[in-house]
């Protein structure tokens, strides 16, 4: 029962909710560029529109705010506009070839529980699940500790656990106790992320060169090489 | 924008759009279960007994994603490619098979290489509804030796569902996935009412 004192649960929370954090820039030598998203017409472009020959600068940008809102408000986009958030940028001179618009996305669901007692949600792993006697096993909220249970009919004393050798009566007054289930509900929950990869190829000698930055949603860098 | 993705199961007799729910995605949220009936959700109802020996299948699940993503008639992303799925890599206390249950994989290569399986492949899952679920492994069109069904030894490895790009298509509105066929089992000394905790994770590579 000491641990019970110490654990404290992890409540889910639902901030991966799959929302665009950076758009991307072509810059071009003419000293044009091609955005994701036109700020005035909101019009979006692909990669593919990306004219390779006078690429010169490739970037991540963060959502500035205004365009962030007319996106979401005007074309249901999901975004978020983050100004915290660092931008990255890659020069590409000749040889080099951009690896831009790319990234890694994940779609993670897991099943949680809810209390019907305090109606707060648990990962399953963090709600016991034991045997109250009488091969009854209940669930048991870590934060309220609802869980079914034995109760008296006469006097109303309450049994979180009653043992065969009590011979189902209540120990206070004798009468045979019964039992009240506390029905917890299972549901999953869906949280959505990505990896952001910008980054450069070139061949060198006959190899192909890859050097990327892949960026995760709290602007942290980690540089790979292939 | 980029692409919309949802996650899907497919039911009933055909592939068909009709017969497609949509469990997660913008604006989606179903909880799909393990369940012995032919249903995307079907709540509390026809849940898996537990055996008095061995195991007890579900029915199968056809999960996939469907990327769409149009914007004025044409699509807003570039290709998608490298679709893999993997768990938490402890499915029903796969470490204690006897005891409790593991799920199965469709596995569409024979060789462990890529678990998808073509939208042209797909069949109705079957048993006895309310009681138990068919087993993928002895399921007449797919238990032949190039397209058999397999335990997964270590779940917490990613499983490549479709290594191909797959490139928008303006003509259907939408492109799939490869989907992912799978069953949970229970075994003799499962708890009632015990889900477990379980993580199911996708993961695509998108070019916007």
């Amino acid at each position: 029962m000491q641990d019970d004192k110490v654990f404290k649960p992890q409540l889910i929370s639902n901030k991966k909710d799959g929302a665009w954090l950076w758009m991307w820039m072509a810059h071009y030598s003419d000293g044009t560029s091609l955005p994701q998203y036109d700020p005035y017409t909101l019009k979006t472009h692909t990669f593919r529109e990306v004219n390779q020959d006078k690429l010169i600068k490739f970037g991540l940008y963060p959502f500035p705010p205004t365009l962030a809102r007319r996106l979401v408000e005007e074309k249901g986009i999901n975004v978020r506009s983050n100004i915290f958030l660092p931008r990255y940028e890659v020069n590409i001179k000749e040889g080099m070839r951009v690896i831009g618009a790319l990234t890694t996305n994940f779609s993670r669901t897991t099943t949680y529980i809810i209390c019907p007692s305090c109606n707060r949600k648990f990962k399953s792993s963090q709600v016991k699940f034991s045997n109250i006697g009488g091969n009854v096993k209940t669930h048991i909220c870590p934060e309220c500790g609802a869980q079914s249970h034995w109760f008296c009919k006469k006097c109303g004393k309450i049994y979180k656990h009653i043992n065969k050798t009590d011979n189902w009566k209540c120990t206070k007054c004798g009468t045979r106790v019964a039992g009240n289930r506390v029905q917890f509900q299972t549901d999953s929950l869906e949280e959505r992320w990505r990896i952001y990869k910008l980054g450069y190829q070139e061949t060198i000698k006959g190899v192909n060169h890859k050097t990327i930055m892949e960026i995760s949603e709290n602007g942290d860098v980690e540089m790979k090489y292939k | 924008m980029a692409a919309d993705v949802y996650v899907c199961e497919m039911n009933g007799a055909s592939w068909a759009l009709g017969n497609q729910t949509k469990l997660s995605g913008a604006g989606v949220s179903v909880t799909a279960r393990y369940c012995t009936m032919d249903s995307a959700a079907p709540g509390d109802a026809n849940p898996i007994p537990i055996p008095t020996e061995a195991y007890n299948p579900s029915y199968w699940k056809n999960h996939y994603l469907l990327f769409s993503g149009s914007n004025g008639g044409s699509y807003d992303f570039t290709y998608v490619s490298s679709i893999r799925w993997y768990c938490d890599g402890d499915l029903f206390g796969w470490n204690d098979l006897k005891t409790s249950g593991m799920v199965l994989l469709m596995d569409a290569s024979g060789d462990g290489s890529a678990y998808g399986v073509t939208s042209g492949n797909y069949d109705q899952a079957t048993g006895a509804q309310g009681t138990s679920g068919a087993k993928i492994g002895e399921h007449s069109a797919w238990n032949s030796a190039s397209s058999q069904a397999s335990g997964i030894n270590s779940l917490g490895n990613a499983i490549t569902v479709d290594e191909r790009k797959i490139e928008p298509n303006d003509t259907a509105g939408f492109v799939w996935s490869k989907h992912l066929v799978h069953q949970a089992w229970v075994g003799v000394d499962a708890a009632s009412g015990n889900p477990g905790t379980e993580t199911y994770t996708w993961v695509w590579d998108e070019v916007s």
